[in-house]
Protein backbone atom coordinates (compact mmCIF):
# COMPACT_ATOMS: atom_id res chain seq x y z
CA UNK A 1 0.00 0.00 0.00
CA UNK A 2 1.24 3.39 -0.79
CA UNK A 3 1.78 6.43 1.42
CA UNK A 4 -1.01 8.34 0.12
CA UNK A 5 -3.66 5.11 1.18
CA UNK A 6 -2.15 4.58 4.17
CA UNK A 7 -3.73 8.24 4.54
CA UNK A 8 -7.21 7.70 3.84
CA UNK A 9 -9.67 6.37 5.85
CA UNK A 10 -11.54 3.35 5.17
CA UNK A 11 -14.53 4.50 3.35
CA UNK A 12 -11.91 6.47 0.95
CA UNK A 13 -10.39 3.56 0.28
CA UNK A 14 -13.37 2.05 -1.02
CA UNK A 15 -13.48 5.16 -3.04
CA UNK A 16 -10.21 4.49 -4.31
CA UNK A 17 -11.41 1.08 -5.39
CA UNK A 18 -9.36 -0.92 -2.47
CA UNK A 19 -11.61 -3.52 -2.19
CA UNK A 20 -9.60 -4.97 0.95
CA UNK A 21 -11.42 -2.17 2.92
CA UNK A 22 -14.96 -3.84 2.05
CA UNK A 23 -14.96 -6.40 5.19
CA UNK A 24 -12.98 -4.15 7.58
CA UNK A 25 -15.11 -1.49 6.95
CA UNK A 26 -18.88 -3.89 7.07
CA UNK A 27 -17.23 -5.28 10.34
CA UNK A 28 -16.79 -1.82 11.81
CA UNK A 29 -19.87 -0.11 10.90
CA UNK A 30 -22.79 -3.22 10.39
CA UNK A 31 -23.34 -3.35 13.97
CA UNK A 32 -24.29 0.23 14.31
CA UNK A 33 -26.03 0.13 11.07
CA UNK A 34 -27.90 -2.70 12.24
CA UNK A 35 -28.76 -1.18 15.80
CA UNK A 36 -30.19 2.42 14.09
CA UNK A 37 -32.25 0.05 11.97
CA UNK A 38 -33.83 -1.74 14.58
CA UNK A 39 -35.13 1.54 15.89
CA UNK A 40 -37.62 1.70 12.82
CA UNK A 41 -37.45 -1.74 11.57
CA UNK A 42 -39.51 -4.45 13.63
CA UNK A 43 -39.12 -7.52 11.90
CA UNK A 44 -35.66 -8.73 11.97
CA UNK A 45 -35.49 -9.91 8.06
CA UNK A 46 -36.81 -6.38 7.18
CA UNK A 47 -34.05 -4.87 9.30
CA UNK A 48 -31.52 -7.17 7.46
CA UNK A 49 -32.68 -5.98 3.64
CA UNK A 50 -32.91 -2.80 5.21
CA UNK A 51 -29.01 -2.73 6.32
CA UNK A 52 -28.55 -4.06 2.86
CA UNK A 53 -30.07 -1.22 1.08
CA UNK A 54 -28.00 1.01 3.10
CA UNK A 55 -25.03 -0.53 2.67
CA UNK A 56 -25.15 -0.03 -0.86
CA UNK A 57 -26.24 3.86 -0.68
CA UNK A 58 -22.98 3.67 1.51
CA UNK A 59 -20.91 2.11 -1.49
CA UNK A 60 -22.29 4.27 -4.10
CA UNK A 61 -21.82 7.80 -1.95
CA UNK A 62 -18.41 6.88 -0.61
CA UNK A 63 -16.85 8.96 -2.87
CA UNK A 64 -18.58 11.67 -1.37
CA UNK A 65 -17.36 11.67 2.32
CA UNK A 66 -15.64 14.16 3.16
CA UNK A 67 -13.57 13.81 6.48
CA UNK A 68 -13.34 17.04 6.94
CA UNK A 69 -17.16 17.55 7.64
CA UNK A 70 -17.68 14.37 9.62
CA UNK A 71 -16.33 11.23 11.05
CA UNK A 72 -16.91 8.25 8.84
CA UNK A 73 -18.85 6.66 11.62
CA UNK A 74 -21.44 9.95 11.73
CA UNK A 75 -21.48 9.97 7.52
CA UNK A 76 -22.56 6.22 8.12
CA UNK A 77 -25.04 6.93 10.63
CA UNK A 78 -26.61 9.93 8.73
CA UNK A 79 -27.31 7.57 5.39
CA UNK A 80 -28.86 5.12 7.37
CA UNK A 81 -31.16 7.36 9.37
CA UNK A 82 -31.66 9.36 5.72
CA UNK A 83 -32.91 6.26 4.04
CA UNK A 84 -34.63 4.64 6.69
CA UNK A 85 -36.71 8.06 7.14
CA UNK A 86 -37.54 7.36 3.64
CA UNK A 87 -38.53 3.75 3.78
CA UNK A 88 -40.63 5.16 6.65
CA UNK A 89 -42.19 7.51 5.29
CA UNK A 90 -42.78 5.29 2.03
CA UNK A 91 -44.05 2.61 3.94
CA UNK A 92 -46.90 5.05 5.58
CA UNK A 93 -46.77 3.48 8.72
CA UNK A 94 -44.84 4.38 11.95
CA UNK A 95 -42.00 2.20 13.27
CA UNK A 96 -43.77 -0.52 15.80
CA UNK A 97 -41.84 0.65 18.62
CA UNK A 98 -43.22 -1.45 21.31
CA UNK A 99 -41.30 -4.66 20.39
CA UNK A 100 -38.13 -3.00 19.34
CA UNK A 101 -35.03 -4.51 21.20
CA UNK A 102 -32.57 -1.83 20.44
CA UNK A 103 -29.74 -1.47 22.84
CA UNK A 104 -29.40 1.76 24.59
CA UNK A 105 -25.62 2.92 25.31
CA UNK A 106 -24.03 2.17 28.46
CA UNK A 107 -20.88 0.27 29.43
CA UNK A 108 -20.66 0.07 25.54
CA UNK A 109 -19.48 -3.71 25.42
CA UNK A 110 -18.08 -3.19 21.79
CA UNK A 111 -17.41 -6.42 20.39
CA UNK A 112 -14.15 -5.65 19.24
CA UNK A 113 -15.77 -2.36 16.97
CA UNK A 114 -12.95 0.20 16.02
CA UNK A 115 -14.27 2.79 18.73
CA UNK A 116 -11.67 5.72 18.11
CA UNK A 117 -14.11 6.68 15.34
CA UNK A 118 -16.98 7.46 17.21
CA UNK A 119 -15.85 8.51 20.40
CA UNK A 120 -15.61 12.15 18.84
CA UNK A 121 -19.04 13.29 17.24
CA UNK A 122 -20.75 10.95 19.52
CA UNK A 123 -19.14 11.62 22.89
CA UNK A 124 -20.20 15.66 21.71
CA UNK A 125 -23.38 14.44 21.11
CA UNK A 126 -23.78 12.38 24.60
CA UNK A 127 -22.28 15.49 26.09
CA UNK A 128 -24.86 17.87 24.75
CA UNK A 129 -28.17 15.21 25.57
CA UNK A 130 -26.58 14.57 29.37
CA UNK A 131 -26.70 18.82 29.41
CA UNK A 132 -30.77 18.54 28.53
CA UNK A 133 -33.01 18.08 31.39
CA UNK A 134 -34.37 14.31 32.16
CA UNK A 135 -37.75 15.03 30.12
CA UNK A 136 -36.25 16.64 27.08
CA UNK A 137 -33.68 14.21 27.01
CA UNK A 138 -36.55 11.13 27.11
CA UNK A 139 -38.52 13.06 24.23
CA UNK A 140 -35.51 13.47 21.73
CA UNK A 141 -34.44 9.92 22.69
CA UNK A 142 -38.23 9.08 21.02
CA UNK A 143 -37.81 11.82 18.22
CA UNK A 144 -34.18 10.42 17.30
CA UNK A 145 -34.15 6.54 17.87
CA UNK A 146 -38.03 6.18 16.60
CA UNK A 147 -38.51 8.53 14.23
CA UNK A 148 -41.88 9.33 15.78
CA UNK A 149 -43.74 12.87 14.58
CA UNK A 150 -44.31 15.73 17.20
CA UNK A 151 -47.90 14.84 17.39
CA UNK A 152 -46.87 10.89 17.89
CA UNK A 153 -44.67 12.16 20.81
CA UNK A 154 -46.92 14.42 22.14
CA UNK A 155 -49.84 11.63 22.29
CA UNK A 156 -47.18 8.90 23.85
CA UNK A 157 -46.11 11.32 26.66
CA UNK A 158 -49.69 13.35 27.32
CA UNK A 159 -47.41 16.58 26.72
CA UNK A 160 -48.65 19.78 24.87
CA UNK A 161 -47.48 19.84 20.97
CA UNK A 162 -45.98 22.85 21.63
CA UNK A 163 -43.95 22.27 24.28
CA UNK A 164 -42.90 19.01 22.52
CA UNK A 165 -41.69 20.78 19.56
CA UNK A 166 -39.85 23.48 21.16
CA UNK A 167 -37.84 20.91 23.74
CA UNK A 168 -37.24 19.04 20.47
CA UNK A 169 -36.01 21.14 18.34
CA UNK A 170 -33.67 23.28 20.78
CA UNK A 171 -32.59 19.65 21.93
CA UNK A 172 -31.22 18.38 18.67
CA UNK A 173 -30.19 22.45 18.15
CA UNK A 174 -27.66 22.09 21.14
CA UNK A 175 -26.36 18.85 19.75
CA UNK A 176 -25.54 20.64 16.51
CA UNK A 177 -23.89 23.57 18.50
CA UNK A 178 -21.61 21.47 20.38
CA UNK A 179 -21.01 19.49 17.18
CA UNK A 180 -19.29 23.21 16.31
CA UNK A 181 -22.28 23.93 13.56
CA UNK A 182 -23.48 27.63 14.50
CA UNK A 183 -24.83 30.39 12.62
CA UNK A 184 -21.89 32.37 12.41
CA UNK A 185 -20.22 29.07 10.51
CA UNK A 186 -22.79 29.16 8.18
CA UNK A 187 -22.97 32.49 7.72
CA UNK A 188 -19.19 32.73 6.44
CA UNK B 1 -25.92 28.07 26.13
CA UNK B 2 -27.72 30.89 24.49
CA UNK B 3 -31.01 30.64 23.04
CA UNK B 4 -30.65 31.88 19.73
CA UNK B 5 -34.64 32.24 18.24
CA UNK B 6 -35.24 29.29 15.40
CA UNK B 7 -35.66 30.64 11.97
CA UNK B 8 -38.84 28.77 10.31
CA UNK B 9 -35.78 27.36 7.81
CA UNK B 10 -34.04 26.05 11.42
CA UNK B 11 -37.12 23.98 12.86
CA UNK B 12 -37.86 22.41 9.10
CA UNK B 13 -34.47 21.18 8.72
CA UNK B 14 -34.30 19.99 12.28
CA UNK B 15 -37.83 18.05 11.32
CA UNK B 16 -36.36 17.01 8.87
CA UNK B 17 -33.74 15.53 10.26
CA UNK B 18 -35.43 13.33 12.50
CA UNK B 19 -38.71 12.73 10.72
CA UNK B 20 -38.86 13.68 7.70
CA UNK B 21 -40.77 16.33 5.70
CA UNK B 22 -43.49 15.45 3.14
CA UNK B 23 -46.25 17.63 1.67
CA UNK B 24 -46.41 21.60 2.40
CA UNK B 25 -43.60 21.46 4.74
CA UNK B 26 -41.32 19.72 2.18
CA UNK B 27 -42.32 22.23 -0.72
CA UNK B 28 -41.79 25.04 1.98
CA UNK B 29 -38.35 23.56 3.02
CA UNK B 30 -37.43 23.52 -0.64
CA UNK B 31 -38.50 27.01 -0.73
CA UNK B 32 -36.82 28.60 1.57
CA UNK B 33 -33.43 26.79 0.91
CA UNK B 34 -33.42 28.15 -2.40
CA UNK B 35 -33.41 31.48 -0.87
CA UNK B 36 -29.93 30.56 1.64
CA UNK B 37 -27.22 28.78 -0.74
CA UNK B 38 -25.00 28.62 2.35
CA UNK B 39 -27.60 26.90 4.39
CA UNK B 40 -26.09 23.92 5.71
CA UNK B 41 -29.25 21.87 6.00
CA UNK B 42 -27.27 18.57 6.54
CA UNK B 43 -25.36 19.51 9.72
CA UNK B 44 -29.06 18.91 11.50
CA UNK B 45 -28.60 15.31 9.81
CA UNK B 46 -25.27 15.15 10.85
CA UNK B 47 -25.99 16.28 14.49
CA UNK B 48 -28.87 13.38 14.78
CA UNK B 49 -26.71 10.70 13.89
CA UNK B 50 -24.18 11.63 16.36
CA UNK B 51 -26.90 12.15 18.57
CA UNK B 52 -28.02 8.55 17.64
CA UNK B 53 -24.72 6.97 17.72
CA UNK B 54 -24.36 8.40 21.15
CA UNK B 55 -27.75 6.92 22.34
CA UNK B 56 -27.17 3.08 21.18
CA UNK B 57 -24.77 0.34 20.74
CA UNK B 58 -24.00 -2.07 18.16
CA UNK B 59 -26.31 -5.02 17.55
CA UNK B 60 -25.00 -8.18 16.46
CA UNK B 61 -25.05 -9.06 12.76
CA UNK B 62 -25.35 -12.72 11.49
CA UNK B 63 -22.73 -14.21 9.28
CA UNK B 64 -25.04 -14.55 6.60
CA UNK B 65 -25.69 -10.44 6.24
CA UNK B 66 -22.07 -9.70 7.07
CA UNK B 67 -21.11 -11.97 3.54
CA UNK B 68 -24.03 -10.42 1.92
CA UNK B 69 -22.83 -7.08 2.71
CA UNK B 70 -19.13 -8.00 2.12
CA UNK B 71 -20.31 -9.55 -1.59
CA UNK B 72 -21.97 -6.28 -2.14
CA UNK B 73 -19.29 -3.80 -1.09
CA UNK B 74 -17.01 -6.14 -3.04
CA UNK B 75 -18.81 -6.60 -6.30
CA UNK B 76 -19.12 -2.59 -6.59
CA UNK B 77 -15.21 -1.72 -5.60
CA UNK B 78 -14.11 -4.17 -8.01
CA UNK B 79 -15.69 -2.86 -11.07
CA UNK B 80 -15.88 0.69 -9.88
CA UNK B 81 -12.43 2.15 -10.01
CA UNK B 82 -11.27 -0.79 -13.35
CA UNK B 83 -14.20 0.74 -14.91
CA UNK B 84 -13.93 4.19 -14.04
CA UNK B 85 -9.61 4.39 -15.46
CA UNK B 86 -9.70 2.21 -18.03
CA UNK B 87 -8.13 4.17 -20.74
CA UNK B 88 -10.63 3.96 -23.89
CA UNK B 89 -8.29 4.50 -26.48
CA UNK B 90 -8.86 1.76 -28.96
CA UNK B 91 -11.17 3.63 -31.80
CA UNK B 92 -10.25 7.07 -30.62
CA UNK B 93 -9.15 9.83 -33.45
CA UNK B 94 -5.48 10.96 -32.88
CA UNK B 95 -4.82 13.76 -31.60
CA UNK B 96 -8.53 14.56 -30.51
CA UNK B 97 -8.17 17.69 -27.71
CA UNK B 98 -8.65 15.75 -24.11
CA UNK B 99 -10.27 17.78 -21.66
CA UNK B 100 -11.13 16.91 -17.91
CA UNK B 101 -14.37 17.91 -18.76
CA UNK B 102 -14.59 14.81 -21.51
CA UNK B 103 -13.24 12.45 -18.78
CA UNK B 104 -15.49 13.54 -15.98
CA UNK B 105 -18.50 12.99 -18.56
CA UNK B 106 -17.10 9.74 -19.47
CA UNK B 107 -17.07 8.69 -16.00
CA UNK B 108 -20.42 9.81 -15.33
CA UNK B 109 -22.05 7.74 -18.16
CA UNK B 110 -20.01 4.48 -16.51
CA UNK B 111 -21.61 5.43 -13.26
CA UNK B 112 -25.33 5.61 -14.37
CA UNK B 113 -24.64 2.51 -16.11
CA UNK B 114 -22.88 0.78 -12.76
CA UNK B 115 -25.49 1.99 -10.48
CA UNK B 116 -28.56 2.94 -12.49
CA UNK B 117 -29.48 5.86 -11.07
CA UNK B 118 -28.57 9.48 -11.61
CA UNK B 119 -25.03 9.95 -12.26
CA UNK B 120 -24.73 13.38 -10.45
CA UNK B 121 -24.85 11.25 -6.66
CA UNK B 122 -21.20 9.68 -7.24
CA UNK B 123 -18.92 12.22 -9.33
CA UNK B 124 -15.25 11.52 -9.04
CA UNK B 125 -12.83 14.54 -9.76
CA UNK B 126 -9.69 13.89 -11.27
CA UNK B 127 -7.75 14.08 -8.12
CA UNK B 128 -9.92 11.32 -7.07
CA UNK B 129 -9.22 9.50 -9.67
CA UNK B 130 -5.69 10.11 -9.53
CA UNK B 131 -5.93 8.97 -6.14
CA UNK B 132 -7.52 6.00 -7.10
CA UNK B 133 -5.11 4.77 -9.52
CA UNK B 134 -2.63 5.08 -7.38
CA UNK B 135 -4.19 3.05 -4.66
CA UNK B 136 -5.22 0.67 -7.36
CA UNK B 137 -1.81 0.01 -8.87
CA UNK B 138 1.20 -1.69 -8.39
CA UNK B 139 3.86 -0.38 -10.64
CA UNK B 140 3.10 3.19 -10.43
CA UNK B 141 5.56 5.84 -11.11
CA UNK B 142 5.21 9.42 -9.49
CA UNK B 143 7.30 11.39 -10.79
CA UNK B 144 8.20 15.34 -10.32
CA UNK B 145 8.29 17.73 -13.11
CA UNK B 146 11.12 19.60 -14.00
CA UNK B 147 10.86 22.94 -15.77
CA UNK B 148 12.83 23.86 -19.50
CA UNK B 149 14.32 27.46 -19.73
CA UNK B 150 10.65 28.61 -21.69
CA UNK B 151 9.05 31.42 -20.07
CA UNK B 152 5.86 29.46 -19.65
CA UNK B 153 7.39 26.84 -17.57
CA UNK B 154 8.78 29.15 -15.17
CA UNK B 155 8.11 28.66 -11.54
CA UNK B 156 5.81 25.48 -12.52
CA UNK B 157 5.98 22.49 -10.43
CA UNK B 158 3.58 19.34 -10.48
CA UNK B 159 4.41 15.32 -10.87
CA UNK B 160 3.43 12.99 -12.91
CA UNK B 161 1.49 9.72 -12.16
CA UNK B 162 1.81 6.21 -14.91
CA UNK B 163 1.09 2.93 -14.37
CA UNK B 164 1.79 0.59 -17.28
CA UNK B 165 -0.41 -2.11 -16.21
CA UNK B 166 -3.58 0.21 -15.99
CA UNK B 167 -2.04 1.98 -19.19
CA UNK B 168 -3.06 5.38 -17.29
CA UNK B 169 -2.34 8.23 -15.63
CA UNK B 170 -2.53 11.49 -14.31
CA UNK B 171 -0.40 15.08 -14.71
CA UNK B 172 -0.95 17.44 -11.89
CA UNK B 173 0.39 20.87 -12.83
CA UNK B 174 0.64 23.99 -10.69
CA UNK B 175 2.33 27.57 -12.12
CA UNK B 176 2.14 26.57 -15.82
CA UNK B 177 1.18 29.48 -18.02
CA UNK B 178 -2.37 29.98 -18.77
CA UNK B 179 -2.77 29.11 -22.57
CA UNK B 180 -5.51 30.55 -25.03
CA UNK B 181 -6.55 27.55 -26.53
CA UNK B 182 -7.57 29.08 -29.45
CA UNK B 183 -3.97 29.80 -30.29
CA UNK B 184 -2.30 26.87 -28.70
CA UNK B 185 -2.17 24.02 -26.48
CA UNK B 186 -0.49 21.97 -24.62
CA UNK B 187 0.25 18.14 -25.58
CA UNK B 188 1.73 15.37 -23.53
CA UNK B 189 4.33 13.02 -24.85
CA UNK B 190 5.30 9.78 -23.04
CA UNK B 191 9.03 7.84 -24.70
CA UNK B 192 8.43 3.95 -24.81
CA UNK B 193 11.47 2.20 -24.29
CA UNK B 194 10.04 -0.96 -26.08
CA UNK B 195 9.18 0.80 -28.93
CA UNK B 196 12.09 -0.71 -31.53
CA UNK B 197 13.40 0.96 -34.84
CA UNK B 198 11.80 0.75 -38.11
CA UNK B 199 7.97 1.93 -37.10
CA UNK B 200 8.71 4.20 -34.37
CA UNK B 201 11.73 6.58 -35.45
CA UNK B 202 11.75 9.76 -37.33
CA UNK B 203 13.74 10.32 -40.29
CA UNK B 204 16.51 11.76 -38.55
CA UNK B 205 16.57 8.54 -35.42
CA UNK B 206 15.25 9.77 -32.82
CA UNK B 207 12.25 8.03 -31.21
CA UNK B 208 8.72 8.83 -31.71
CA UNK B 209 7.04 9.50 -28.79
CA UNK B 210 3.44 8.41 -27.61
CA UNK B 211 0.66 11.13 -27.83
CA UNK B 212 -0.62 11.73 -24.19
CA UNK B 213 -3.08 13.95 -25.24
CA UNK B 214 -3.58 17.81 -25.47
CA UNK B 215 -4.99 20.07 -22.83
CA UNK B 216 -5.54 23.34 -21.06
CA UNK B 217 -3.95 24.95 -18.51
CA UNK B 218 -6.08 27.58 -16.13
CA UNK B 219 -4.78 29.04 -13.04
CA UNK B 220 -3.83 27.36 -10.30
CA UNK B 221 -3.20 23.29 -10.14
CA UNK B 222 -4.74 21.72 -12.51
CA UNK B 223 -4.93 17.47 -12.68
CA UNK B 224 -5.12 15.96 -16.14
CA UNK B 225 -5.74 12.48 -17.22
CA UNK B 226 -3.52 11.17 -19.67
CA UNK B 227 -4.96 10.14 -23.24
CA UNK B 228 -2.17 7.73 -24.46
CA UNK B 229 -2.83 7.50 -28.19
CA UNK B 230 -0.61 4.29 -28.31
CA UNK B 231 -0.36 1.19 -25.42
CA UNK B 232 3.05 2.17 -23.84
CA UNK B 233 5.44 -0.69 -23.03
CA UNK B 234 8.16 1.20 -20.95
CA UNK B 235 7.73 4.83 -19.94
CA UNK B 236 11.19 6.44 -19.91
CA UNK B 237 10.07 10.01 -20.25
CA UNK B 238 7.29 12.20 -20.28
CA UNK B 239 7.34 15.56 -21.96
CA UNK B 240 5.07 18.51 -22.52
CA UNK B 241 5.20 20.29 -25.29
CA UNK B 242 3.46 23.71 -27.12
CA UNK B 243 1.48 22.83 -30.12
CA UNK B 244 -0.91 24.29 -32.41
CA UNK B 245 -4.59 24.03 -30.98
CA UNK B 246 -5.64 20.88 -31.61
CA UNK B 247 -2.58 19.32 -31.21
CA UNK B 248 -0.04 17.60 -33.99
CA UNK B 249 0.89 13.83 -35.10
CA UNK B 250 4.48 14.65 -34.66
CA UNK B 251 6.07 17.21 -32.60
CA UNK B 252 8.72 19.36 -33.87
CA UNK B 253 8.98 20.04 -29.70
CA UNK B 254 10.18 23.40 -30.48
CA UNK B 255 8.89 24.56 -26.93
CA UNK B 256 9.29 22.18 -24.28
CA UNK B 257 7.85 23.32 -20.84
CA UNK B 258 7.92 20.31 -18.84
CA UNK B 259 9.90 17.20 -18.24
CA UNK B 260 10.02 14.34 -16.24
CA UNK B 261 12.40 11.53 -16.69
CA UNK B 262 12.56 7.54 -15.21
CA UNK B 263 15.01 7.01 -12.94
Amino acid sequence: MSAVTDSLTTLQRIAAGDSSAVAEFVDRYSGWVMSIARGYVQDLALAEDAVQEIFLEVWKNASRYDPSIASEATFVATVARRRLIDMHRKRQRRPQIEAVEVEAAGGFDDGGIDRVELRDEAALAAEAIDQLKPDQRDLLRMWIMEGLTHGEIAERTGRPLGTVKSHLRRGLMKVRELLGVTDDEEAS
Amino acid sequence: MSETPLTRLDELALDRSCQGLWGADAVEFERLLRGEPDYDAESFERAAAAAHLSLVRPHEVGASLRDRLIADGESIVDQLPVRVLEPTKSERPESSGVTVLAWMGWAAALLLLLFGGPASTVEFTPTELREALIARATDELVLDWATTEDPSARGASGDVVWSSAEQAGFMTIRGLATNDPSKEQYQLWIFDGTRTEGNSVTPNGGVIPVDGGVFDVTDGEVVVPIDAKLPVGEATLFAITVEKPGGVSVSRQERIVLAASVP
